[in-house]
């Protein structure tokens, strides 16, 4: 009944500060303007922004510390909810973990941009904890994570091979961001955050209905956005694979009752393998060609990214301009455009336009080159990974996938039964 | 595969089944209409243009058929885009059928016992790997698609500069070639005669023929009038006419190619150009009677590019006005070809001045200046006011200058012996010394895409541009400004003390030149493209649909962008077919 009553106080929640009117409503404009819809939120103080990188930090420690130490499952949701109300309704979401990837790539990327130091923060530690914990940022301190781990209250688990596919998504949404993020075009991880909107109580009514499909089929389906969407879990689950220490489904021997399993809302259980040394052949000279041909798919997923370049740049408002301006030249008349309109009083020379677009169009160019490499790469290595095969005598949690819910520990046996003597334990004492 | 699966499978592959009949019976309805009823080819349509020979004037009946013809074209072009867009969305559904009929009907996999873990392990990860293979192949394939089909309307930047200032460079180094050519042609022809040269076409040229200021305001020897000003001289200028009905025509004669330039007028003669993609013509009338007197094919100039540049279709290849200085009638167009011609239509020199980079197309209009012919060159590469020799077309000085690309003509302020060139761009409004091309002041002022030339009158001189402002200047120094009403195709006039401006949006206002003070503003339907000129007294400008201005209002029947030239008791012109005489009949 206790995931019943959290998941209606976070509905609710939700459901309130989605039909929140702002104080003041915007104006009315007679030409048809369109007030945008708010990107960023108004910045905090040093302070408050020194105070939020030290609260993301003792909730790293908490949960990481509820997780490998404590495997209190309540603890874990607790932390959640503060977490929802800190960095969601308090923080209105930003800056996030997710999103501070484009910042540090921006920066990269564009020496006049200066990242501050609390981003710097908002990115490192998530990664740090997760090279030391596992997922225990994913378990409950971000609050995205936190909103979809609380709805899931009916969890089922989706076949693996559709599991599979949809996990190449946050690959793709990865590099893409990246590519734009880095050319200064924009940051589209920010700008389609599905559940942002409810923080700020300002959203388009699309994306109002992508966070409420996104929340309506985690009820069913574990942490959709984390799995099949964040940009930000691909690199946290390559960290997560080489953790010094990672939260087990069972505190002592597996007894393989298979229960964590079925329990697990986000399929990161890996099964016992048996292996027979016949068997493997299979796989050994599939490995090889794969091998051999990762390099070509590298090269393939370049070209056809790269192709891809003109229409992407327009992303970035200096090439949509130039398009624009061109179409002016081209047709003899104005589009009539804002943007046309300020573009024109600036007296700037088309022809310097078109040379700036061009500068960043062979940016995205070469983004996509490498994108697309990298892609391929991925693609690769996923083909690469389901021909191998290693010795596997209990069910542990896969770490890559593994978000350090909890949710398995009650569904132990062997839990319940250490806990049971420990608590014999400490009456006897 | 699970039975939920395939269930869904099912489901697919039935939908899919039925968009695709849906939208192959909408496709054959559609190819039937088609085929029964083409309809650009509508008998309809014939039927009511032949109502329309019976009864030309029947303009109710002319915008019916304009109804019908645009509706029949939508039908056509839209059952086009239905036949091709079934096609694409027949073409989905019946991969999408194939894949869900092959999920159907797939043997169901034997689900592994706990002997055989392994092998289940295997199948697992071989059923990943063909659907990983799968999903990416369509990705893949949609990529391709997407960037196959969004190509073209896409610009790749760096090539499109790179091919634009390949061709200037091309044109520049050609330019250089045809100068230092001749260079060598004047000194050989300087030293045969002081009075009189022959070029190698044979043409008798006067040499360093220099107009008088009253012969300049006796005539109307440029756009605008005498340096531009936008003031005529001559008296009893017509005051109603009507193009359509030939109320007070003179005389009307077509003109086969196209252009912006308004007539300019010089004793009997009357000059005018027109150019497209292919010709550039120079004509000359009889202003009196409308006979053409010559026509000259504006060819073999020296240095033209061989592609003409891009232009747009409100500018065209022949905005620029022509000038004459009594003896000598000059021409330039799009391509940048200047040719300088004789009262006889002879060419004695001509010259390329390396092809204008310019988005909208060259539009600056010549001025003359006693033995110089003044061209503003602006360019978005480069931005210069050039003196040529009116004799022999060599280069007596070219001053560059700061700022960008503009559109607007030079004006000339005339000051005894010696003159001022007034010119504008973004952001300078500035004057040059006429005899030595030396800057006198300049002012950053403007902005935006500059297509209004200056205005002056005792002492101030004027210059505005839409988004920007309006400003009187004195000696370069702001007198006062403004920012209502701003021009942005026609340039301000002033006379005594009046200012006059008009816009595209059809406003036409008169202020006070001294303080900026609005007399009166008046707002017309129509916009204005064309620049007022004052004439005996009275203000003439013609609206984008022909209309002229004056205190009542005189109707030309066509189209009309330019600005009207005068003589005495009659105004010349050039609306969007024919080149009007107007008078007293």
């Amino acid at each position: 009944m206790k995931k019943y009553f959290y998941s209606t106080i976070v509905f609710a929640c939700l459901w309130v500060t989605s039909t929140a009117q702002p104080r003041f409503p915007a104006p009315e404009f007679e030409s048809g303007y369109v007030v945008p819809i708010t990107q960023t939120v108004h910045a905090r103080s040093l302070v408050f922004e020194y105070l939020d990188v030290s609260v993301l930090f003792v909730l790293l420690c908490l949960m990481s510390w509820l997780v490998i130490k404590k495997r209190s499952r309540k603890a874990i949701i607790w932390t959640s909810i503060f977490s929802i109300i800190y960095f969601g309704f308090i923080k209105v979401g930003c800056v996030c973990s997710v999103g501070s990837i484009q910042n540090v790539c921006l920066s990269l990327f564009h020496a006049d941009y200066v990242i501050p130091i609390t981003v710097i923060g908002f990115f490192a530690l998530p990664l740090l904890f997760t090279l030391l914990f596992g997922r225990t940022f994913c378990a409950g301190v971000c609050f995205m994570g936190a909103v979809q781990d609380l709805v899931n209250i009916k969890p089922k688990q989706l076949p693996r091979t559709l599991e599979r596919v949809l996990s190449i998504i946050p690959y793709i949404y990865l590099t893409f961001a990246l590519i734009i993020a880095s050319t200064g075009a924009d940051f589209i991880m920010c700008r389609y955050d599905p559940f942002i909107g409810f923080f700020r109580l300002s959203a388009s009514l699309g994306m109002l209905l992508f966070g409420a499909g996104i929340l309506i089929v985690g009820i069913f389906y574990g942490r959709p956005y984390c799995r099949f969407l964040c940009p930000y879990g691909v690199i946290l689950s390559w960290l997560s694979r080489i953790a010094f220490w990672h939260t087990t489904v069972t505190p002592a021997a597996c007894i393989q009752c298979k229960l964590c399993d079925t329990s697990c809302p986000v399929n990161a259980i890996d099964k016992p393998v048996a292996l027979k040394p016949e068997s493997l052949e299979k796989g050994r000279h599939r490995l090889l060609i794969i091998l051999l041909l990762l390099p070509i798919f590298s090269i393939t997923g370049g070209f056809i990214t790269s192709r891809l370049y003109k229409p992407l740049s327009t992303i970035h408002q200096t090439v949509h301009l130039a398009e624009e301006m061109k179409w002016e030249t081209d047709q003899g008349k104005k589009t009539g455009s804002i943007e046309s309109e300020a573009f024109h009083t600036t007296g700037i020379p088309a022809t310097q336009l078109f040379r700036d677009a061009g500068i960043i169009q062979n940016q995205f160019y070469w983004g996509t080159w490498i994108g697309g490499a990298f892609l391929g790469l991925m693609f690769g290595l996923a083909l690469l990974k389901t021909s191998i095969v290693r010795r596997q005598t209990i069910y542990e949690p896969h770490r890559g996938n593994c978000v350090s819910c909890g949710r398995c520990y009650k569904f132990c046996p062997v839990e319940k039964e250490v806990k049971n003597r420990t608590l014999q334990n400490k009456k006897e004492l | 595969m699970s039975s939920s699966i395939k269930t869904l499978a099912r489901y697919i592959a039935y939908i899919s089944v039925a968009v695709i009949v849906f939208v192959s019976i909408v496709m054959i309805m559609n190819y039937i209409q088609i085929k029964k009823y083409e309809p650009i080819q509508g008998h309809s349509i014939d039927k009511l243009v032949e109502k329309l020979q019976a009864s030309p004037d029947d303009k109710e009946l002319r915008e019916q058929i304009r109804v019908v013809d645009l509706l029949s074209r939508k039908a056509y072009f839209t059952s086009n885009w239905q036949i091709k867009s079934g096609g694409f969305i027949i073409l989905v559904f019946i991969v999408l059928f194939l894949i869900s009929i092959k999920i159907y009907t797939s043997k169901e996999s034997i689900e592994s016992g706990k002997s055989e873990k392994l092998d289940h392990f295997w199948f697992i990860k071989s059923k990943e790997r063909k659907w990983l293979f799968i999903s990416v192949g369509i990705l893949s394939l949609v990529a391709l698609f997407l960037s196959f089909n969004t190509r073209k309307y896409y610009t790749d930047f760096t090539t499109y500069v790179a091919k634009s200032e390949e061709s200037k460079e091309v044109t520049e180094s050609s330019t250089k070639e045809i100068q230092s050519t001749l260079e060598q042609t004047s000194t050989q022809t300087t030293d045969t005669a002081s009075s009189t040269e022959v070029n190698k076409e044979g043409a008798t040229v006067t040499s360093n023929h220099i107009p008088t200021e009253a012969e300049l305001k006796a005539n109307y020897p440029s756009f605008r009038g005498a340096f531009g000003l936008g003031v005529c001289y001559a008296a009893n200028t017509p005051t109603q006419w009507d193009g359509a009905l030939g109320k007070n025509v003179i005389w009307k004669k077509p003109l086969d190619l196209p252009g912006l330039n308004s007539p300019i007028l010089w004793g009997d003669f009357l000059f005018i150009a027109g150019a497209n993609e292919t010709k550039r013509k120079v004509y000359c009338f009889d202003r009196l009677k409308g006979t053409s007197k010559w026509t000259k094919d504006v060819t073999n100039i020296p240095g033209s590019p061989k592609s003409v540049p891009k232009v747009s279709n409100e500018t065209g290849f022949s905005a620029s006005g022509l000038v004459t200085n009594g003896e000598l009638v000059f021409a330039i167009f799009a391509t940048g070809d200047l040719i300088c011609l004789n009262y006889k239509g002879e060419q004695v020199w001509a010259k390329n001045m390396g092809m204008p980079d310019n988005h909208y197309g060259y539009s600056s209009s010549l001025q003359v200046y006693k033995d110089k012919l003044i061209i503003q060159y602006d360019d978005n590469k480069s931005r210069k006011i050039i003196a040529l020799s009116t004799s022999t077309g060599k280069e007596i000085w070219n001053t560059s200058r700061l700022g960008s690309i503009s559109w607007s003509s030079p004006i000339i302020v005339s000051k005894g012996n010696t003159a001022e060139i007034i010119v504008n761009n973004t952001p300078y409004v500035a004057s040059y010394d006429a005899e030595t091309g030396k800057e006198n002041w300049k002012t950053n002022c403007l902005s935006g895409e500059i297509g209004p030339s200056p205005a002056y009158s005792n002492g101030l001189v004027f210059a505005a541009n839409e988004y920007a402002k309006l400003l009187a200047l004195k000696d370069g120094k702001v007198v006062w400004e403004g920012y209502d009403d701003l021009p942005d195709a026609s340039s301000p006039v002033a006379y005594n003390d009046l200012l006059f401006m008009t816009n595209s949006y059809g406003t036409i206002v008169c202020m006070n030149a001294k303080d900026g003070s609005v007399y009166w503003k008046k707002e017309f339907d129509n916009g204005f493209y064309g620049s007022p000129v004052i004439a005996d007294g009275k203000l003439y400008v013609i609206d984008r649909s022909g209309q002229t201005i004056i205190i009542g209002k005189a109707t030309l029947g066509e189209k009309s962008d330019c600005t009207p030239a005068f003589a005495k008791g009659t105004v010349y012109i050039r609306g969007a077919k024919n080149l009007f005489c107007i008078g007293s009949k």
